[in-house]
């Protein structure tokens, strides 16, 4: 097993990348602004012998912040400082995550930042055969945030939506099939080339779209094209960010992505597959733990409709959880906590159990005291790990 | 039919109970319907969680009664049709046949002397129409205890059903020696079999439906109306406009029909047959809308933790009442409750535990587990209700009299000491509910009111003979006793003059 570091751990990426690498066994050093190892966020100083036995790197941080505010250089200079000091360190790899429409000429800032770094780091000193960039495409899966968790609140929240760019190729991925990637990158020396695609099969934005609102509701989405320049003219008024997103967007071109998935030995699952196995398998889980005895598939029906209808559906539940349903029970929220998505997605699970096979039946009074001492000791920990489903 | 001499709107108590006694008279009787012949009822899993999901949700406001996909479907389309807005108020009505009788906990009680002060009529006009509805709808209790009185002495009874365990206890510690009056309850729920109705065999599950119709639902009566040829239902009438005519009246609907006739009933319920007489009248800036404050104590009996339960109903077990000054407002009234057919996540929801220890503990406690729900008389509601002329709707703004927080303080203490000396503890989480929890909705029409919204004792306004509202709209007082019993011998009494002339 491989000593590994990665920075960006608080992130969408990085906080699935550093549990799945830790249950494979691997040792890691979190690095991120917050409940990471090591505090350290891009334009920091690099952190002292953070890299003694390192085997290898996976730098996923980026500031938006920077970009936001027109500090284009910041994240570039950062990323090779870390680099440089990762190489003369002696790290066997690093592997910087870069995006799948990084090009000189890109339209949107983040796409030729991205190309610079890379080519920045490619002429490093020793970087040849150790550095090694990862073109990401467009990220699904795991706990929503950032841009994932926007797209689902957006296409969740109204079955008509006017948008830029719909006819754009973007190319999903789950956020599980990046982690497995990213590993493998990060501890295979033996694969030479400098730049690796990790992105899924093109396919239209606005498909896309229609895809996680179905998956969430159950329901079409209708699209209304709207015209680029205006909107961009529009975008003007608001902060940078938006207009550095919607350019993104528009930038969007697919590129190949087959052999890297190949030489990486990644088959990805098609995302409306995936999307809705994710949400099937959570709505076991959350069966299971509150009693159902066996799931049946009618509680499963009436759960989904249910999880859809209050725009619950997938939940993004870890796959511990998924796998072993009673751990839940570390995260299961205080049940007067009406808001929280993970609560309310367990009392419609009650709901359903209760309605199909009956109320459990009277618990005595030793196994009552047992439960609430077991819930006030677990509470601490539901307070702080059930966040993640708020 | 050829054109019908009556008009009744509305299909739920009310309405059945005003078209009784004309029918069996023999007038023709058209009822318009906002409703239409029902879907099957709903079976297994379906019946609790309704057969869109409708009872799969996250309210947990909501009194458990109003949580039942039932109660939802019906909510849901009320508010829907007759454009009502809520400020701290819960507008419940219903447009289902049958109207509010589908989700109503079924407790009666008749009003006496005291209660009927300030009406235009006493308890000898309607002492005949209490003893007809009630052995029409079938009510179990009994006149041998301490509120068998307080309760009313004209409706015959079948004999009270069997009392779960915690309520049972609680009975049995009262000595009858204190001011509060504990004994029976009353519920229109029978122990013996009749017609199509089943007696109830104390199998639970009522809050989802009663499927041997042991529970009075307004359907019942309307399947025995409608075997006769003199009455008829128009389906899906929803009715939109009242018109007064040369003689008579002309009724229109949603989509379009039109219906005369020389009188109308009106029993849309209070808060639906005000919006329809509002245009009628000259405008009136606010109307006072009566309704029962309600707060609900759970109670804990700890004996009842080890004893072994008994099989018993969910409505209520137990009837109480505490005066607190003399006249009609002066007392509180109120129902004790079983918990067991409760769900136990909604109780869950109340606990700071997680999800299964929260239902665990609620599973263990309810058998001992009781909940009091005391109703304050209608005095001591200020809802103000305005309709807005051009759009045709209503908006209601809940509220209390002043002081009554204080009052309602006072007595949920003084009932708490009385729970405690008969071995239960009452628990933290008792609170007033929002205004209009109660759905006992009353008043904006009052028989013997001398403004413009007043009616006289056929339930008509000034000026506009021939329209009778029969509905709680006219009830000239909500005392703290449940109203629907009188609701529906006020419309008994109405429809019978009405047969007569």
């Amino acid at each position: 097993m491989a000593r590994l570091l990665v920075t960006g751990a608080s992130g969408y990426i990085g906080h699935q990348l550093v549990e799945i690498a830790r249950t494979q066994g691997h040792d890691v050093i979190s690095l991120g602004r917050d409940r990471a190892d090591v505090r350290w966020s891009q334009g920091e100083p690099v952190p002292e012998g953070v890299f003694a036995g390192v085997d290898g790197v996976i730098h996923l941080a980026h500031s938006w912040e920077a970009d936001a505010k027109g500090n284009a250089g910041l994240n570039g200079d950062s990323s090779e400082a870390l680099a440089r000091a990762a190489l003369a360190a002696g790290v066997p790899r690093f592997v910087f995550a870069s995006t799948n429409s990084a090009r000189a000429e890109a339209r949107n800032a983040y796409g030729r930042e991205k190309f610079a770094t890379e080519t920045r780091l490619a002429r490093l000193p020793g970087a040849a055969g150790r550095l090694v960039s990862a073109r990401i495409g467009l990220v699904y899966g795991g706990v929503p945030r950032g841009q994932y968790a926007m797209m689902r609140t957006l296409t969740r929240l109204t079955p008509v939506l006017p948008l830029i760019g719909l006819d754009r190729q973007v190319q999903p991925i789950d956020l599980e099939e990046v982690c497995a990637g990213l590993l493998t990158l990060a501890t295979r020396p033996d694969l030479a080339e400098s730049v690796y695609v990790l992105a899924g099969t093109p396919m239209r934005f606005g498909a896309w779209l229609k895809l996680l609102r179905r998956a969430q509701t159950g329901s079409g989405l209708v699209l209304l094209p709207l015209p680029l320049g205006p909107v961009l003219a529009l975008s003007r008024l608001g902060p940078g960010s938006i207009r550095e997103r919607l350019l993104g967007l528009a930038a969007a071109s697919p590129i190949e992505s087959t052999a890297s998935l190949e030489a990486l030995g990644l088959s990805l699952a098609d995302p409306a597959v995936r999307l809705d196995e994710n949400s099937q398998n959570e709505i076991r889980a959350l069966l299971a733990y509150m009693g159902a005895k066996p799931v049946t598939a009618d509680m499963e029906a009436d759960l989904a409709k249910g999880m859809a209808s209050a725009g619950l559906a997938p939940i993004g539940l870890s796959r511990r959880f998924v796998r072993h349903p009673h751990f839940l029970a570390l995260v299961d929220p205080p049940a007067n906590h009406w808001a929280h998505r993970l609560g309310k997605a367990l009392h419609l699970a009650s709901q359903v159990v209760a309605a199909h096979q009956g109320e459990k039946p009277r618990p005595g009074p030793i196994a009552i005291a047992g439960l609430i001492v077991t819930d006030l000791l677990a509470r601490p920990f539901r307070l702080l790990f059930g966040r993640r489903y708020r | 039919m050829s054109e019908p001499d009556i008009l009744v709107i509305g299909s739920g108590p009310a309405g059945v109970s005003a078209s009784v006694p004309l029918v069996e008279a023999g007038r023709r009787v058209l009822m318009l319907d906002g409703a239409c012949a029902d879907d099957p009822e709903p079976s297994g899993a379906a019946r609790i969680l309704g057969l869109a999901l409708e009872g799969l949700s996250n309210e947990d406001g909501l009194s458990p009664k109003l949580r039942a996909p039932e109660a939802r479907r019906a909510l849901a389309d009320f508010r829907r049709v007759h454009g009502v807005e809520a400020d701290n108020f819960l507008a419940v009505g219903s447009i289902a046949r049958g109207g509010l009788s589908r989700v109503w906990g079924a407790f009666v009680a008749e009003f006496d002397a005291a209660d009927l002060e300030g009406w235009p009529i006493g308890p000898e006009d309607m002492a005949p129409s209490y003893r007809r509805v009630a052995e029409r709808i079938g009510i179990s209790g009994t006149l041998d205890d301490a509120t068998g009185a307080r309760l009313g002495t004209v409706s015959p009874l079948q004999p009270s059903l069997p009392l779960g365990a915690a309520s049972d206890m609680l009975l049995k510690g009262y000595r009858g020696d204190g001011p509060l009056l504990l004994g029976r309850a009353r519920n229109a729920l029978i122990s013996r079999s009749r017609e199509e109705r089943r007696a109830c065999d104390l199998r639970g599950g009522c809050l989802w439906g009663c499927p041997l119709g042991a529970i009075y639902d307004a359907r019942h009566d309307l399947a025995r109306l409608m075997r006769n040829t003199n009455f008829e239902v128009a389906e899906k009438a929803e009715v939109v406009g009242l018109e007064k005519q040369i003689s008579g009246w002309r009724v229109r609907t949603a989509d379009g029909r039109g219906f005369s006739a020389g009188r109308v009933v009106l029993a849309a319920g209070t808060l639906g047959s005000t919006r329809l007489v509002a245009p009628l009248l000259p405008a009136i800036p606010e109307w006072r809308l009566l309704s029962n404050p309600v707060l609900a104590t759970p109670l804990l009996m700890p004996r009842a933790l080890t004893a072994s339960p008994k099989p018993c109903h969910d409505l209520a077990q137990l009837a109480f009442f505490l005066s607190f000054r003399d006249g009609g407002d002066g007392y509180v009234s109120g129902a004790v409750y079983e918990t067991k057919g409760l769900a136990a996540s909604s109780f869950a929801s109340q606990l700071p535990l997680g999800r299964r220890a929260g239902e665990a503990v609620f599973r263990y406690l309810s058998p001992a587990l009781l909940v009091a729900v005391t109703y304050f008389s209608g005095a001591f509601s200020d809802n103000r209700l305005r309709f807005e002329q051009t759009g045709g709707r209503l908006s209601i703004r809940g509220g209390f009299a002043a002081d009554f927080e204080n009052l309602a303080q006072r007595t949920s203490r003084e009932l708490g000491r009385h729970w405690r000396r008969l071995g239960a503890v009452p628990m933290p989480g008792g609170k007033l509910a929002i205004p209009g929890t109660d759905a006992h909705f009353a008043g904006t029409l009052p028989m013997g009111g001398t403004a413009a919204n007043g009616t006289n004792v056929l339930g008509e306004l000034k000026g506009l003979p021939g329209l009778h509202i029969v509905d709680g709209a006219v009830l000239s007082t909500l005392p703290s006793k449940h109203a629907t019993l009188t609701i529906m011998a006020n419309a008994d009494r109405i429809g019978t003059a009405l047969s007569r002339l």
